[in-house]
């Protein structure tokens, strides 16, 4: 069993815990928040009220952010592989996929785009990963 | 560029996760340093040669 060293463990537990907080608190903010919506009519309080679950999002993005600070500098170069095969997958999909509803294929919502970008984060690592042993 | 990390490392009687740790480092960089896949940085090259108490030259050769 390949042993873990102590630089590794230091940085994934604050991520997870950063992270994780994020997660969490999303999670809750949004079950809270879309009830809450549904009993405005005014555009202006349900899109404010809809939007609340961001916060935690941006303090997601913030502990990605700082994740990547405190990686070593292969880890740093490796995230940098992965992130880039990610978002030129995701810009060749929303892209490709813009010229097919404009030939008349049904509309996608914008929420489509971030599950894409994360599913190609994942298969990217995945890949990586498997590659290095 | 070649090194001698592995060798040094194993005279040494350290597993990667030891040097990792010395060098505060994960692991998994020295192994990339190691098996050729990763050039460490000047930074990084200097730690380790500090470490081993060697030249650069003397661990790495282009």
């Amino acid at each position: 069993m390949t042993q873990t060293d102590t630089f590794t463990k230091k940085v994934s537990r604050k991520y997870f815990m950063e992270l994780g907080g994020a997660m969490v608190a999303y999670a809750v903010i949004l079950f809270a928040a879309i009830p809450v919506m549904q009993r405005s009519d005014d555009l202006l309080t349900r899109s404010l009220i809809i939007l609340l679950p961001m916060i935690p999002v941006v303090f997601a993005a913030v502990a990605i952010y700082r994740h990547v600070l405190r990686i070593d500098e292969f880890q740093r170069l490796q995230v940098l592989k992965i992130i880039t095969i990610a978002a030129a997958g995701t810009a060749l999909f929303s892209m490709g996929y813009g010229f097919l509803e404009i030939a008349g294929l049904p509309k996608l919502s914008m929420m489509v785009v971030w599950p894409v970008m994360a599913t190609l984060w994942i298969i990217a690592g995945i890949v990586l990963r498997v590659r290095e042993r | 560029m070649t090194n001698k990390l592995r060798e040094m490392r194993k005279q040494r009687q350290l597993s990667q996760a030891d040097l990792a740790n010395q060098l505060n480092v994960s692991r998994q960089t020295i192994n990339a340093i190691e098996t050729g896949k990763y050039d460490p940085s000047l930074p990084l090259a200097f730690k380790i040669a500090g470490l081993f108490e060697k030249r650069i030259e003397d661990i790495f050769s282009p």
